[in-house]
Parts: C-alpha cells; sequence; structure tokens
C-alpha cells in the first residue's frame, strides 16, 4: 500500500491494473485505411518477389560461403558506388509535390510528373501517386489510388520504370499506357496503347506480358485480358478453374481468342516470345527471328498482336524500315481493328520525326476519321504540324477543333494560345 | 522453441503460371496455415487481413508509439510467411503470430538499447507519433507509463505486457517468449517488482490511479 499525494492510498494490485489498462490504452489508436492498404500491398508484393525470387533455405554449412559472398558484394557495392552516377531527375506541372515524393491531382484536373528523360506520368482528377525512386534509366513510381496515363520515353538500351499499383508491379521499358489501381476493390485495370510490358503480383506471379492492343483486369475474380478492339474476354479465373497464365499463354490465349480476325494460326507462342523479349528489350532477338524465318513471310503470316511487337523491335531496334513494313502490314491486313488504328498513329509519327510533313498530315486525318484512342493525340499534333509548317493561321481552326472536342486534352493549353492569339 | 515442419500441401507439377480463383477468406484457422505453408501468395492477403489488427496492438503495446511499428509489422507477416512450414498445430497460427510479433518487439527493443548506449537518440526511440486522442490527465499517465516501460529490460517489459495489457496467463506467457514456465513466472515477477518501484515514485501516476480506482480506496475497501 501506498499514499499518493491525494491522500489516496492505493493498493499494489490497482497500481498494477491501472498501468496495465493505460499500455492497452495507448495502444488503441486508428490506423487510417490508407496505410493498412499500403502495409497489406507492401508485404503481398515482397512475398510476391520472395516467391519468384525462390528464396532458399539454407543449410547452416553453406552460411559460411553465402558471408563470404556477402562480403565480397558489399566490398563491390561500395567501390561500385563511389562512381558518381547521375540519375534521372523530375518536376510536377498542375499541383505542388508533397515530402517523400508524394503527388495529388487536383480534384477537377490533370496533373502529371515529368521525367528529364521525357517520360511522363499524367495522373488523372484526385489521382494520388509517389515518386518512390530515381534510377539512372528510370524511376519507381507508385499510383496509390486513381488513373494515370503514362508514358516512357524510348532511349538506348531500354529504360527502367517500374509503375506499381498496389501490389501489382509493371515493368516498363518504352510504351505507353493507361493504369489504373482502385485499392478498396483490389482492382487492376490496364490498357496498353503501345509497346509492351510484364504485369507481376497476385495471380500474376510469373509475370503476364502485354502487348500493344490488349487490356488486362486482375481483381479478386481473376483474371481478364481483353483485346481493346472486341472487348472480347480471353482468360479468366472466375470459376475456380484453374487457368495457365504464364506470359506464353496468357498471349496465346489473347492473340488467338480475342479476335478472331487479327488472328494468326500459328504465331501465338512465337508472339509471347517476342513480347516478352521486348519487355526485356532483346530488340535483337526478335529482329534475328525474323530474318530467319523470312521478313515478308512473317508479314504475311503473322497476327496483328505480333506484327505489332514486330514493330515495337524494329523501332527500338533502330530498323525503321521494317518498322514501317510491319504497321503498313497491320493497317493492310487488319483494316477497322484496334492495331490498325494504333499502326496508323505509329506511322504518323515516324513520318513526323523523319520530316515527311504531308505524309504525316495524310496519316493524321486518317487516323481523325477512324476516330479511336488517339485521335486526340493526332488532332494535337497535326494542329502544331500544321502551326509549325504554315504559321498560327492555319493552325487556329484546328486548334478550335481541338479545344471542341478535347477541352481537358494534353493540347488543349497550346490550343487555348492559338485561338487567343491575335 | 522447436517446431516441427508440416508437409506442404501437394503442389502439382506444373503449378508455375497458375491462376486459380481467389478464394476470398481462408475459413480456418488450419485451412490458412496450410495455405501459407504452401506459399500461397492470396493467403499472405488473408493473414493480413486477419492478424495485422491484433499485431499491430501488440506491437503498439510492447513498443510503444513509435513510427517504426508499421516497418515491424511488416517484419513479422514475411516472417510468418516464410516460416509457416515450421508450424507444429495449424490451429496454433494465432499463437504462432503473437510468438514471431514477441520476437520482432523483443529485437527492437534492444536495438533500441544498443541506440541508447551510442546516443544516437536520447531514450534510444524514435520521433513518436502523435499521442491518443484523451484527456490531458489521461495523456500524462500514458507518458508516465510508458517512460517506466522504457526502465525495463526487454523480457521483463514484454512479459509484463502480455500479462497485464494482453490478458495472457504465465504458460502462453512462456509459450510467446519462447522459455520455460518457471522462467516466465521469475521475469514478470521482477517486471511487476520494478513497475511498482517507479510508478509509486511517481505522484502524478498514483494521483491518476487513485482517481480511476474509487473501488480500491482504503476508505471504500474498509
Amino acid at each position: 500500500m501506498k499514499s499518493s499525494d491525494t491522500g489516496h492510498v492505493v493498493s499494489d494490485d490497482a497500481v498494477v491494473r491501472e498501468v496495465g489498462r493505460l499500455i492497452e490504452q495507448g495502444a488503441r489508436r486508428t490506423v487510417d485505411v490508407d496505410t493498412d492498404a499500403d502495409g497489406r500491398a507492401r508485404f503481398v508484393a515482397r512475398v510476391c518477389r520472395e516467391r519468384r525470387a525462390g528464396t532458399p533455405r539454407r543449410e547452416p554449412r553453406a552460411i559460411v560461403v553465402v558471408l563470404a559472398a556477402a562480403l565480397a558484394t558489399v566490398l563491390a557495392v561500395s567501390l561500385w558506388m563511389l562512381i558518381p552516377r547521375r540519375h534521372v531527375t523530375y518536376a510536377v506541372d498542375g499541383t505542388a509535390l508533397a515530402s517523400g515524393g508524394f503527388v495529388q491531382a487536383p480534384a477537377n484536373a490533370d496533373a502529371s510528373v515529368h521525367f528529364s528523360d521525357g517520360s511522363v506520368v499524367v495522373l488523372s482528377p484526385g489521382t494520388r501517386g509517389r515518386v518512390r525512386e530515381v534510377r539512372e534509366r528510370g524511376a519507381r513510381f507508385t499510383i496509390e489510388t486513381g488513373t494515370a496515363d503514362v508514358h516512357v520515353a524510348k532511349r538506348e538500351g531500354g529504360a527502367d520504370y517500374i509503375i506499381e499499383a498496389g501490389p501489382y508491379a509493371v515493368k516498363v521499358i518504352g510504351t505507353r499506357f493507361t493504369v489504373a489501381w482502385d485499392p478498396s476493390g483490389d482492382h487492376l485495370h490496364l490498357d496498353l496503347a503501345e509497346g509492351s510490358v510484364v504485369i507481376t503480383g497476385p495471380l500474376a506471379e510469373n509475370g503476364v506480358g502485354l502487348r500493344a492492343g490488349q487490356i488486362i483486369d486482375l481483381d479478386a475474380s481473376g483474371v481478364r485480358v481483353h483485346e481493346s478492339s472486341t472487348e472480347h474476354v480471353t482468360a479468366a479465373s472466375t470459376s475456380g478453374d484453374a487457368v495457365d497464365a504464364s506470359p506464353a499463354t496468357a498471349e496465346a490465349v489473347a492473340s488467338s481468342d480475342a479476335a478472331p480476325s487479327a488472328s494468326s494460326t500459328s504465331a501465338a507462342p512465337r508472339g509471347a516470345t517476342w513480347a516478352t523479349e521486348v519487355a526485356a528489350g532483346d530488340y535483337d532477338a526478335v529482329l534475328r527471328d525474323v530474318d530467319a524465318r523470312g521478313v515478308a513471310a512473317t508479314l504475311e503470316s503473322v497476327g496483328a498482336g505480333e506484327l505489332m511487337t514486330l514493330a515495337d523491335a524494329a523501332r527500338y531496334g533502330g530498323r525503321p524500315g521494317l518498322a514501317n513494313d510491319a504497321l503498313r502490314a497491320v493497317r493492310r491486313r487488319f483494316p477497322g481493328t484496334k492495331p490498325a488504328s494504333t499502326a496508323a498513329f505509329l506511322l504518323e509519327r515516324m513520318a513526323e520525326d523523319g520530316g515527311r510533313v504531308d505524309a504525316a498530315l495524310s496519316l493524321y486525318d486518317a487516323t481523325l476519321s477512324e476516330g479511336g484512342t488517339f485521335a486526340a493525340e493526332a488532332l494535337g499534333r497535326k494542329m502544331m504540324l500544321v502551326k509549325r509548317r504554315s504559321g498560327d493561321g492555319a493552325a487556329t481552326p484546328i486548334a478550335r477543333q481541338y479545344l471542341s472536342a478535347f477541352p481537358r486534352g494534353a493540347y488543349a493549353d497550346a490550343a487555348r494560345a492559338l485561338v487567343s492569339s491575335p | 522453441m522447436k517446431r516441427a515442419a508440416v508437409a506442404p500441401k501437394s503442389s502439382p507439377a506444373g503449378d508455375r503460371g497458375v491462376v486459380r480463383a481467389l478464394r476470398v477468406g481462408y475459413a480456418d484457422d488450419a485451412t490458412l496455415a496450410h495455405a501459407l505453408a504452401a506459399g500461397e501468395p492470396r493467403a499472405a492477403s488473408a493473414a493480413w487481413d486477419r492478424f495485422s489488427p491484433l499485431v499491430r496492438g501488440l506491437l503498439w503495446q510492447s513498443l510503444g508509439p513509435s513510427s517504426e511499428v508499421e516497418d515491424h509489422l511488416q517484419d513479422v507477416f514475411l516472417t510468418l510467411f516464410r516460416r509457416a512450414r515450421d508450424l507444429r498445430d495449424p490451429n496454433a497460427i494465432t499463437s504462432f503470430v503473437i510468438g514471431i510479433t514477441v520476437r520482432v518487439a523483443r529485437s527492437e527493443l534492444r536495438r533500441r538499447r544498443v541506440r541508447r548506449w551510442l546516443l544516437l537518440s536520447p531514450d534510444g526511440v524514435l520521433p513518436e507519433l502523435p499521442a491518443v486522442e484523451a484527456d490531458r490527465a489521461t495523456r500524462d499517465a500514458l507518458a508516465s507509463v510508458q517512460a517506466i516501460l522504457e526502465r525495463l529490460d526487454p523480457e521483463p517489459r514484454l512479459a509484463f505486457v502480455l500479462r497485464h495489457a494482453q490478458g495472457m496467463d504465465v504458460a502462453e506467457i512462456a509459450g510467446a517468449l519462447d522459455c520455460s514456465l518457471a522462467t516466465a513466472k521469475r521475469r514478470l515477477a521482477r517486471a511487476t517488482e520494478r513497475v511498482l518501484f517507479h510508478a509509486k515514485s511517481d505522484p502524478d501516476l498514483l494521483t491518476f490511479v487513485s482517481s480511476t480506482e474509487p473501488a480500491l480506496r482504503e476508505g471504500s475497501e474498509s
């Protein structure tokens, strides 16, 4: 027993009980949903990474060897770290950059993160994200919730970007896509416009390769791969039956089942291999394969998806002529499909980059007449091209047309400047 | 405490790249334990949903308000996932989780002691998070209790928390601390003695206790 200053006498049991109650009360804190969801996603992602890496259980005898190797690694890394390196830098437009690389787009406008290598992540209104890490050849960007348009600029040797969304990681070499993450429903949606990516995470532990024109949805009900032109679900696991989602099979299922008119009868496994090789930056492997099979025969035999992947490999691998031929083959063999529309846009870009202004303008008009995903981009680029070639006066009507159709598009500011200029 | 390995559920030869329908939730502890032992990533999500409140609470109680609790939470769950095969009784997964949590907390308390020795932080604790919502007197009492816990060695501190905040009996404490029953009793007795000593030296804390324990005031008892 002990008297307190207030004159009360309290038993030892009461003191101990109250201390215990205070410890319990002190730990009764509310954890916000985002913190818990972030922690859960980090944990699941690490579990998936470990499974992929196949972390072995080490025997005690091996520990000495492991320690020696670790010491050697530490020394090597220390030396390596002494060499100064330049990482990409970034700037945020449309909102403020908060500590820790946190970016939140305003409720009624886009915000964008511009990287020094030309890559851009555009966050839709209300979307939250975070630049987790910048590297020599890219960055790691996390979408906490919402939708983002990602354009990773092509660079020699391949870019090194990882776009994370919940427990999923999208490895990007050089491509353009839209990704949405809904943490409340654990739902990932990715619409790949250009290039190829590999997605890893729950339900995709070994990586699922996607190529241009494909859409993937992953959530509690399973994995669904669509061709964006048909919206035909090609791989789902809602029934509980096992579905092989290895890169090869996912690609094969998608290409053979989703767009019959744009499919090859024999090239699905090869397309899957090409997509994986392009995603890994091994463009030469694809080009060697095509040369070995014969360019002309390949252009006439493989499906639209494979042709698009081949075009990517050729563009990134320094063979613009072959890229041009592959894209034209898509336009000729699969008219009216999403790959054909994408091919038109890429041909425009290549024509513009090559200084063939008339050809580019003609192709832009073709894209606009077909509508689709690239209509806004095509109209914006046409406006800029006309402005450069013929001046503001000639571009102003196109600017008005752009603002009317896409008032919040990427070229809206440039269009307004043209319209308001005297 | 050594735990016998549980044979993982059979895995078909062609398991690579197989996608199955997500089983939303695992009905019972044994099912979840087997799924974790088999390395199913979906079981990782289910384990997080089921155990994170328990683990987070125990970490808060053991370590106090620390910005590192979320990192320790990751450590606990990764260890759970890696060591699920060592679980002898799949129905005892909750005890297994508590044991892992206690080991993680113990490591952190030891690290804090080293930090204190190295003067990296005045008290070995990293910057605190905002306090819980409570009146001034309760917040002061919480701070006093935290200061008392900081004076205890890791083992007695954990024994005290498990007994008086988690409500475990001595046998459960022995299991969680991976020690004998006698050792658990000894650690608990030492912790209780130290807590009483420091609490009785804190008049403000005693005043608070007396105000919240009216039934135990001497007058009431008589």
